[in-house]
């Protein structure tokens, strides 16, 4: 006969499901049991890995990788989604990665014999063939990107309940591609919509379940975000223009020409270029650029991602907010990357557990009610290779 | 023992404080029980498959029930692998050699440092021995491609005479006799493009091109001489198809070190090597050089031709072209010139 043993539980006090309010009286339930404290008030997302644990993940990985020749990459990022999922702690319970290493090096294996293919052709000697499947690939780029959206969403799971994403092509093709070239062919005027438009487009795409995600922002929010990135990129602009000219402008009165018989206007222009193409280094203002566009990038990101997050719901009301600070991203995005270029990448973990951190830190959610009615769909088509293959063409959105 | 985790039931939010059980008292041995804290008998359970908790997160245990039993990260779970299906076990391997302690990330990152420094000293020895590898044939077939596609994208028919052709031809093969063998069938191709302005290329097999913008500027055949001799040079060591080795080098070990992470991160790994390929094709550009004016002088020619060349190419094109930083492909035009005259 199976003896069985008493149930640890019989003689404790009942916590967590029982207790009323959040504030009753007596020791504090074990931790987990934060639900019914939650309900009606925002609730931080937590973080519980550190640089520490990515650093050893991530070398293991490196040498995983180049002991199997590349074959452990499917595996190697499989663990680095794990420790970013699993320890995104939402009311107490982690994200959880479902999918498997090999699930991922199916699709792999799907692209490479394609991309071979590919690269075989010109071998056939038709003449335009290979430019001509180019533009079918690019055709393709909308469908891979909702395959591999699906793909990761339906390998994600809270409790035991899974993501989901259902992108249309057009959708996809107009929101990821075509309204954002629009927007920059429009000098960034219509940037802002383009945004607003994609970020709703992701949100109201995505489900939990059952229960569809809901997001319908303010134009306005979006286009004061613009504004204030407009101007942030301005204020780091103009001070290096201003230096720039008057440094060029002393070498004019100092009696160096520039233009041979131009005017002076033309003579500036060409000091400008001088110093900064000769004197300094003619890669000097694109990378300033460059890094002045990732600032300001990280910047409006962190207003559009508030924007977004605020106007979120689930079904059945639960809502959420981002409390992200602009600036406060732009610095950890510039420091990030003066860091890891220093420590010729050995910072890297460090430095994206300290980004991912504090987006997930700034991250809040607000239950109506405790959050046990959710049902999976009980989809298991989150496996299936051909949604593997947007995954393994290397595509993503961050959320 | 006990412990103590959330179990999900399958398929739902619906979660309840539970615990698994081995050797409690009055548990028949080597069994697994799960104990609800909502009143519900003890039963026993069976674990049908794993995620090992990574970092601060929990273990993921799906019951042969279906339902999820969430054990957080700080909780040994070692008593419990007896009960896991053995294909779990080496994942919990790995999570074991992932947490490493200060000393043993102080190992690993030293260790990270060897493999960049290594990767940075491979590129050369390891392109060469793979250029080594490819097959002549190949070599020839992509050549051949690579003129097929720079003639759709950027060539157009050369303008000179046939006479002058055949005279810049005749002048050529006279250098032939004096590489080895192997690179005697060397050709000759006339273009023209008056994008690029003047310039010869060498291609990774036996074929070299010289655009009729570099026979315009150059003031006498001796020039061209020179220049062709030069192009010959790169074709002799083969620094066409070792610069497209070292590259396939390079790309493999940033994928090997940055291969599942962020894209900014690749773009520095592959900048940072760029930097590396830039100056070791400085270093091609030297060696055509002085191979080109050994030959010169064994052909009896003028071998003042080249850097008058280069003299005229750096008096027309000023400090824009100068070249010779840490990006640039080719030397700069003093240092070319000095070390022509040495």
């Amino acid at each position: 006969m199976t003896g069985q043993p008493q149930n640890p539980f019989a003689n404790l006090p009942t916590s967590g499901q029982l207790q009323v309010g959040g504030q009753g009286g007596g020791a504090n339930p074990p931790s987990g049991f934060g639900d019914r404290r939650a309900i009606n008030r925002f609730t931080k997302l937590e973080f519980s890995g550190t640089a520490m644990d990515l650093f050893g993940i991530r070398l293991i990985n490196i040498i995983l990788i180049a002991v199997t020749v590349g074959i452990w990459i499917p595996w190697a990022r499989v663990r680095n989604r794990r420790f970013f999922y699993n320890n995104t702690r939402i009311l107490d319970d982690g994200l959880d990665y479902l999918a498997t290493g090999f699930d991922l090096f199916k699709g792999w294996v799907v692209v490479t014999i394609i991309l071979l293919a590919f690269y075989a052709l010109p071998m056939l000697g038709v003449p335009f063939l290979q430019e001509g499947l180019s533009v079918l690939l690019l055709l393709v780029y909308p469908w891979a990107l909702n395959k591999s959206l699906r793909f990761n969403a339906r390998n994600l799971a809270w409790r035991d309940v899974r993501f989901d994403f259902h992108g249309s092509y057009l959708g996809s093709l107009w929101n990821f591609f075509l309204f954002p070239v629009i927007g920059i062919l429009t000098f960034g005027l219509l940037l802002p919509m383009a945004s607003r438009s994609m970020r709703d487009y992701i949100a109201s795409r995505y489900s939990f379940g059952t229960a569809g995600f809901f997001s319908e922002s303010s134009l306005g929010a979006y286009y004061g975000a613009g504004l204030k990135t407009l101007l942030l990129f301005l204020a780091l602009f103009f001070p290096l223009m201003i230096l720039l000219i008057s440094t060029a402008a002393g070498a004019i009165i100092d009696g160096v020409s520039y233009a041979g018989d131009g005017n002076d206007s033309s003579n500036l222009a060409l000091a400008v270029l001088n110093i900064l193409m000769v004197q300094i280094h003619p890669l000097a203002f694109p990378l300033t650029l460059g890094f002045i566009f990732m600032v300001t990038g990280a910047y409006y990101r962190a207003l559009t991602r508030n924007i977004m997050l605020g106007s979120l719901r689930l079904k059945v009301g639960v809502r959420f907010r981002s409390t992200v600070s602009g600036l406060v991203l732009a610095w950890i995005v510039a420091t990030n990357l003066l860091l890891v270029i220093v420590s010729v990448g050995l910072l890297l973990p460090w430095a994206q557990v300290r980004q991912y951190k504090y987006l997930t830190e700034n991250t809040e959610i607000r239950p109506i009610t405790e959050l046990t009615g959710f049902i999976d769909r009980q989809s298991r088509a989150g496996h299936s290779v051909g949604d593997a293959v947007g995954e393994a063409g290397d595509i993503e959105v961050s959320f | 023992m006990q412990f103590h985790g959330n179990l999900t039931e399958a398929g739902s939010t619906r979660r309840v404080r539970a615990a698994l059980l081995v050797d409690e008292p009055g548990q028949s041995p080597q069994t697994l029980c799960l104990a609800r804290e909502d009143d519900t008998p003890v039963v026993q359970v069976s674990v049908a498959d794993v995620i090992p908790a990574i970092g601060g997160g929990d273990t993921r245990l799906r019951l042969a029930s279906g339902d999820i039993f969430h054990l957080a990260a700080s909780t040994d779970s070692r008593p419990l692998e007896p009960f896991f299906p053995e294909t779990v076990q080496r994942g919990a391997v790995l999570a074991r050699i992932e947490a490493v302690g200060w000393r043993g990330a102080t190992i690993l990152a030293v260790l990270f440092l060897l493999l960049i420094a290594g990767i940075r000293f491979s590129i050369a020895p390891a392109g060469d021995l793979l250029a080594q590898l490819v097959p002549p044939h190949i070599v020839e077939r992509g050549s051949s491609m690579v003129l097929q596609q720079l003639d759709t994208l950027l060539f157009e028919e050369s303008q000179l005479p046939v006479v002058e052709q055949d005279r810049i031809r005749a002048d050529f093969e006279t250098l032939l006799p004096l590489v080895p063998a192997k690179f005697h069938n060397t050709r000759l191709h006339f273009r023209s493009a008056p994008g690029i302005g003047p310039n010869a290329f060498a291609l990774p097999g036996n074929d070299i091109v010289l655009l009729d913008e570099l026979v315009d500027f150059a003031d006498n055949d001796d020039v061209v001489l020179g220049v062709l001799a030069h192009e010959l040079g790169h074709v002799v060591h083969q620094h066409a198809l070792r610069s497209v080795t070292r590259g396939a080098v390079v790309a493999i070990g940033v994928s090997l070190l940055v291969g599942s992470q962020d894209s900014i991160f690749e773009e520095i790994a592959g900048f940072g090597s760029s930097l590396v390929l830039s100056r070791q094709s400085r270093e091609f550009e030297a060696e055509a050089d002085g191979m080109a004016q050994g030959w010169i002088r064994e052909a009896g020619r003028d071998k003042q031709a080249l850097i008058t060349f280069l003299e005229k190419l750096a008096a027309e094109c000023g400090a824009m072209c100068e070249g010779g930083s840490i990006l640039d492909s080719h030397p700069s035009l003093a240092d070319r010139i000095s070390a022509l005259e040495n």
